[in-house]
C-alpha cells in the first residue's frame, strides 16, 4: 500500500465520516431534547436526497436551492414527527417511541418507494466529474465541496449551541425539563426546534450524498445504522463525540476494508465499535455515569 | 346484535365466491384451435406461469407471448406429432408461493404435459418439488439460479446459459483474445456474486493464471475506493466484476474519479435494469456477457425470427420471447422423437437433444438438465452495446 493509496483511503473516509457525523448530531439533539432515538434518522436522509433530486433533476432549480428544499423537506418531516409521535409518547417508556420511530421508519420507506420507484435514480455531478489531483490523491471537486458543506453546518451547530439564546436555551431544556420550564423556557417549542434541526441535518446529509452516490429509497438503513453507531461511538448525547464518532468511523471502516479485508469491511466497523464500547461503556466522550 | 339478512349473507358468498375464483388467477389463452380442427390427437397442454403483474410483469408478459407464438406457429403447421399445442397460463406475481398454486391447478387440473416458467428463480425453485412428484417435464426457459438444476429433479430441463458458460466466456476472451495476464476478480458477496466468484477463479486457475486480487464487497456498500485501490495497486490489467447493476453503475463511476482505466469485464446482473442509465459514459470501454439472443444479433437466424415475431406481435422480442419460445420448440421437437405423450418417454427424448438449433443458440442437455450453450460478450460504445465477433 503506498502512500498517496492511504491517503486518498483516508479523503474517502472522511468525505463518508462528515456525512455520518450529520447524522449522528442529528440522533445527539434529538436524544438532548427528548430522549428519544429515531430510527427514522436514516431514512429522513433519504427522504432529503429524493427531495434534491426531484429540486435538481424535475425542477431544474441551482444547487444552493436544492438544499434549501432537502433541509426544509427534511425538517417538516421532523416536525411532523415531533406532532405525531415525540410529544405524545413523552413520559413514557422509551421503548414505545423506538417501536414508533421504526414504524416511521418503515412508512416513509413505502411512500418513497410509491413516489420515486425502487430503482436507483442518478443524479448528476454537481461539479463536473473531472477529478483534481492533489498529492497524488484523485478527488472530485465537488467532494471537497461537500466536505466544506458539511464542516460549515457542523461548526454552526457548535456556535449555534455555545452562544445563541435558543441554543442555551435547548441546553438547559436537555440538562433539565422541570427547571427549564420553571425559567420561562417554552419547552415544547424546544422539542419541536430540535425535531427540525436533527431532521433538517439528516436532510442536508442526503443532498450532499445524492451526487456521490446514487439515489435509492434504501438507502436510508445503512446510512441511519452507521449514524448511530457514530453517536454511540463518539458518546450519545455529546456534540464533539458525535463528530469524532462519524470521521473516526468513516476513516476506520476504509482503513480497515483496505488494511483488513474489504468483505468484511462493516463487520470490521461494528466489531472496532463493540471494542470501544467494551472499553469505555458511555462512549469516547460521553459522561460516565 | 343485528342480524344479518338473508339477502346481505348471500350477496356476501357471492362476493366471497368470486374473489376465490378470481384468487386462482389465468386462463387458458391463445393458441387453441387455431386450425386444430384437422388433427384427431389429443392436444397437449403446457403450463406457462410466471409474474404478470407486479414488478417483474414485463419478464413474465414476455415469457408467455414468446411460447404463445411458438405455439401458434407449430399449430398452423399441424402440430407437433399431429397434437395441437394449448397454452395455459397463471400469474404468480412474482411470488414463490403463489407459483406453487398455480402449479398445483396447472398439474391437477388442467392436466399439463408440461410446464414451462418462470424468469424468477426462486418461483421455479419453490415448485421443483412439486414437478417431481408429479413427474411432469420442467421447462425453464430463464430462471438462472444454479440450484435449479443441482435438485436432483430429473424431469427439469434449462434453456438459458448459466453462469458457468459466461464465466467461461469472460474469462477466455480477457487471457485468449485480450492477452492479458494480470487478472483482478471484484464480486458482491450475495449467493449469485459469490457464486461467480468461485466459477471465475476456477476458470482462471485452469487455464493457469492466479487473480492477482480478489475483493468482495456487501450488498450495502456504495463506497469502493478500498477496494479499487487494492485492485490498482495489484497491477490488474482486467477486471472480473461479477454483481449487481446499481454497485456495478457506482462501481464504474468510482473507477472514473479515480482516474482508473482498468478493462472491466461484467457478469450478465451487472447490464441489466437501468444500468446504462446510470452509469452514462462511465461505462464506455467496458465488456459485458449477455445470453445468447440479442436484438443486435445481425446474423439472418435473429434477424429472420426478430422481424416475424414483430410482424406478429408489434414489438422487437427480447431475451425472454427467445428462451420461452426454444423451450416450446424443443418441447415439440421431443414429442415428435418419442412418438408419443407419455411423460416418460417425452423426458427421455428432451434428455437425448444434442445441438438442437434454438434462435438463442444451440441446446445441448446435460444429465443436469442444463441445456443452453451460447453466450454472446458486447464492448459498450457512446452509451450502446455492440456485439462482439
Amino acid at each position: 500500500m503506498t502512500a498517496s493509496s492511504l491517503a486518498q483511503v483516508i479523503v474517502a473516509g472522511i468525505a463518508m465520516g462528515a456525512i455520518y457525523t450529520l447524522m449522528a448530531l442529528g440522533f445527539t439533539i434529538l436524544f438532548n431534547a427528548m430522549g428519544v432515538i429515531n430510527f427514522a434518522q436514516g431514512d429522513i436522509l433519504m427522504l432529503g436526497a429524493v427531495f434534491g433530486y426531484t429540486a435538481y433533476v424535475q425542477w431544474h432549480l441551482d444547487f444552493f436551492l436544492t438544499f434549501v428544499v432537502g433541509a426544509l423537506g427534511a425538517a417538516a418531516v421532523g416536525l411532523l414527527m415531533n406532532w405525531l409521535i415525540f410529544r405524545p409518547l413523552l413520559g413514557h417508556p422509551p421503548l414505545n417511541s423506538v417501536i414508533a420511530t421504526i414504524g416511521a421508519s418503515i412508512l416513509i420507506r413505502a411512500v418513497g418507494l410509491i413516489v420515486w420507484g425502487s430503482q436507483a435514480l442518478y443524479f448528476p455531478p454537481v461539479m463536473g466529474s473531472q477529478p483534481l489531483n492533489i498529492f497524488g490523491v484523485s478527488i472530485l471537486p465537488y467532494y471537497l465541496w461537500a466536505l466544506v458543506i458539511a464542516l460549515l453546518c457542523i461548526a454552526a451547530m457548535q456556535a449555534f449551541f455555545r452562544y445563541t439564546r435558543t441554543g442555551k436555551a435547548m441546553r438547559a431544556t436537555a440538562q433539565s425539563r422541570d427547571a427549564a420550564a420553571l425559567q420561562g423556557i417554552p419547552v415544547q417549542r424546544m422539542d419541536a426546534l430540535a425535531s427540525a434541526i436533527s431532521a433538517g441535518l439528516s436532510g442536508i446529509g442526503g443532498v450532499l450524498v445524492a451526487p456521490i452516490f446514487f439515489v435509492q429509497t434504501s438507502m436510508g438503513a445503512l446510512a441511519g445504522l452507521k449514524g448511530f453507531a457514530a453517536a454511540v461511538f463518539g458518546g450519545l448525547g455529546s456534540i464533539p463525540g458525535a463528530i469524532l464518532g462519524g470521521v473516526g468511523l468513516g476513516v476506520a471502516e476504509n482503513l480497515s476494508a483496505t488494511l483488513i479485508s474489504s468483505t468484511y469491511r462493516d463487520a470490521v466497523a461494528f466489531v472496532i465499535l463493540l471494542v470501544i464500547l467494551f472499553w469505555r461503556p458511555s462512549g469516547l466522550l460521553g459522561r460516565s455515569k | 346484535m343485528r342480524r344479518i339478512s338473508g339477502i346481505t349473507l348471500a350477496g356476501t358468498v357471492a362476493l366471497a365466491a368470486s374473489l376465490l375464483l378470481a384468487g386462482c388467477g389465468g386462463a387458458a389463452s391463445g393458441s387453441q384451435g387455431n386450425g386444430a380442427s384437422a388433427s384427431s390427437k389429443a392436444p397437449i397442454t403446457i403450463g406457462v406461469f410466471g409474474p404478470l403483474s407486479g414488478s417483474l410483469a414485463v419478464a413474465g408478459q414476455h415469457q408467455l407471448d414468446g411460447a404463445t407464438y411458438a405455439a401458434d406457429l407449430i399449430n398452423a403447421k399441424g402440430g407437433a406429432d399431429g397434437h395441437q399445442i394449448r397454452i395455459v397460463s397463471g400469474d404468480t406475481q412474482g411470488v414463490p408461493a403463489d407459483a406453487t398454486s398455480v402449479v398445483n391447478r396447472f398439474i391437477y387440473q388442467d392436466h399439463v404435459t408440461a410446464l414451462l416458467g418462470s424468469p424468477n428463480s426462486p418461483e421455479v425453485l419453490a415448485i421443483l418439488n412439486l414437478d417431481k412428484k408429479a413427474k411432469v417435464v420442467l421447462l425453464d426457459p430463464s430462471g438462472v439460479a444454479m440450484a435449479i438444476t443441482q435438485s436432483g429433479d430429473p424431469y427439469v430441463f434449462r434453456i438459458v446459459a448459466t453462469d458457468k458458460i459466461f464465466s467461461q466466456k469472460l474469462v477466455d476472451y480477457a487471457l485468449q483474445t485480450l492477452k492479458f495476464k494480470k487478472i483482478a476478480v471484484l464480486y458482491d458477496t450475495s449467493d449469485y456474486g459469490q457464486g461467480g466468484e468461485q466459477l471465475v477463479t476456477a476458470e482462471l486457475k485452469a487455464a493457469g493464471v492466479q487473480p492477482v486480487t480478489v475483493q468482495g464487497y456487501n450488498d450495502n456498500t456504495n463506497d469502493f475506493t478500498s477496494q479499487l485501490l487494492a485492485i490498482k495497486n495489484a497491477g490488474a490489467q482486467a477486471i472480473i466484476l461479477w454483481g449487481l447493476y446499481t454497485q456495478g453503475a457506482e462501481i464504474l463511476h468510482q473507477m472514473q474519479t479515480l482516474g482508473m482505466h482498468t478493462q472491466v469485464l461484467a457478469s450478465t446482473g451487472v447490464t441489466i435494469g437501468n444500468f446504462f442509465q446510470l452509469a452514462g459514459s462511465a461505462a464506455n470501454g467496458m465488456i459485458g456477457a449477455t445470453a445468447g439472443y440479442s436484438p443486435l444479433r445481425t446474423d439472418a437466424t435473429a434477424q429472420n425470427f426478430i422481424h416475424a415475431f414483430q410482424a406478429k406481435m408489434h414489438y422487437v422480442p427480447d431475451l425472454n420471447d427467445v428462451l420461452a419460445y426454444d423451450a416450446v420448440n424443443v418441447l415439440a421437437k421431443a414429442v415428435e422423437t418419442a412418438h408419443s405423450t407419455n411423460e416418460a418417454k417425452i423426458r427421455a427424448a428432451l434428455a437425448g437433444i444434442q445441438n438442437y438449433p434454438g434462435v438463442g443458440g444451440p441446446i445441448t442437455f446435460q444429465k443436469n438438465g442444463d441445456g443452453g450453450t451460447a453466450a454472446l460478450l458486447f464492448r459498450v460504445e457512446n452509451g450502446k452495446e455492440q456485439l462482439l465477433p
